[in-house]
């Protein structure tokens, strides 16, 4: 990266080099590209950016940014106070296959743990989800404190949509029992054509990759804590659950 | 986990650039669009693995970032010009902490370098603060490696002379038409 030329700029180069607006930024971390890079590549290669970027094409450069952020979409209704979807959530606990009921309350006895990559050899029942009837509810703005206090967080891949019913191929656990982090699948049930209609609603298409939260009482979240994975959201939820 | 060889390649390439980039992007964009444009520049060298050069891939890697970042300022025009605008006053700010005797010299040097076409000034600052030879300025800003090189030399010479009309000494002559 030499230029015959540099000895006769040697101090201008040196005078743009005092005035570089990078001087004083602090090194980015191991750990921040990291994570960036585990989030992008959960991003598949073949699915549009839900954020209105399209191919994104070096040669051809960059289209527009064409809709705000995802927080931003779902921070209107925030602000507007309208009534979203919830989903609720039901847990198929049982290793034998069997449903267990919803989950109410608190957490089951196994604690929630983090981070927890999904492995091959993990074979349990799946978990299954099931859609309750919409309820009257406000958005609140998706941080990453609000993610961490999540008791259930995954990233899955929706593999078959029949009826009201998705069926997510879990790629990670991020948060939950020990019961839900032995299944390979999540089943979400009751997907209305209402709910999936709501833009700040969930809306399960198979061959969508997606990071899905539930809290304590067992539904789902909506307003963009679930929802199809971004490097923005994927990034918030390795923040938040250290993954 | 394994890994596919595609997400190999991707982890060894973010290793490499990620930072670079991102110092690039910090240089150019408002603080807090760096997330924002880094993300989207990750996710476009992950689309677009196969066409990343292997043997170079950082100057490649720029213009995406370039592009990225036109986006994400387009995007937020109103809010990207405000905050250009703070950025310039804390550069100049940051500058006089860290060498208050020689404060004008940089004021100088902003301002000549805004007295440059945008494109002879990003191929100066590519020159100076990513270190990049005419022929990666080139392949960033797409141009040829010898329209690069003519672009550098004019707007060095336009810089430098620029600079000695003031002079370092004389970087607040008073009744100096010019300054703004």
């Amino acid at each position: 990266m030499t230029d015959p030329t540099d000895g006769l700029d040697d101090g201008l180069r040196a005078r743009m080099r005092a005035a570089d607006p990078a001087l004083g930024a602090p090194p980015s971390s191991s750990r921040w590209i990291n994570e960036l890079t585990e989030a992008t590549m959960s991003t598949p290669t073949g699915t549009p950016i839900p954020v209105g970027t399209p191919d994104g094409t070096p040669d051809r450069g960059e289209q527009p940014r064409t809709s705000p952020p995802r927080w931003r979409v779902w921070a209107v209704p925030a602000a507007a106070a309208v009534a979203v979807a919830a989903v609720v959530l039901t847990v198929w606990l049982g290793r034998s296959g069997g449903p267990a009921g919803p989950i109410a309350g608190a957490p089951a006895a196994d604690s929630p743990s983090v981070g927890t990559s999904r492995t091959a050899s993990a074979s349990a029942a799946p978990v299954t989800l099931r859609a309750g009837a919409p309820v009257a509810a406000r958005c609140l703005p998706v941080s990453i404190a609000s993610l961490r206090r999540m008791p259930t967080a995954f990233a899955g891949t929706v593999t078959l949509v029949r009826g009201t019913t998705a069926t997510l191929q879990v790629s990670r656990w991020y948060a939950g029992t020990a019961s839900q982090r032995a299944a390979d699948q999540v089943q979400v049930e009751g997907m209305s054509p209402q709910l999936r209609q709501l833009v700040y609603g969930v809306d399960l298409r198979r061959g969508g990759h997606y990071l899905v939260t539930a809290v304590h009482d067992g539904q789902i979240t909506a307003c963009g804590f679930s929802a199809e994975v971004t490097p923005r959201l994927a990034g918030m939820y390795a923040e938040a659950f250290g993954g | 986990m394994d890994r596919t060889d595609r997400e190999q390649r991707f982890t060894a390439l973010a290793s490499a650039v990620g930072e670079p980039v991102r110092r690039y992007v910090v240089r150019r964009g408002p603080p807090d669009l760096v997330d924002d444009v880094m993300s989207e520049v990750f996710l476009v060298l992950w689309r677009r693995l196969d066409g990343v050069p292997a043997e170079d891939p950082l100057p490649w890697s720029y213009a995406v970032a370039r592009r990225c970042l036109a986006n994400a300022r387009r995007g937020v025009r109103r809010q990207a010009e405000l905050v250009e605008k703070v950025i310039r006053l804390s550069e100049s700010a940051r500058t006089e902490a860290a060498s208050a005797p020689d404060a004008g010299r940089d004021e100088l040097l902003h301002e000549a370098l805004g007295e440059l076409s945008d494109l002879d000034r990003e191929v100066v600052r590519l020159w100076a603060w990513e270190q990049l030879a005419p022929r990666e300025i080139a392949a960033v800003l797409d141009l040829t490696p010898n329209a690069a090189s003519l672009r550098l030399s004019r707007a060095r010479r336009r810089l430098a002379a620029r600079l000695r009309q003031d002079g370092p000494s004389a970087g607040h002559r008073p009744g100096d038409g010019r300054r703004r």
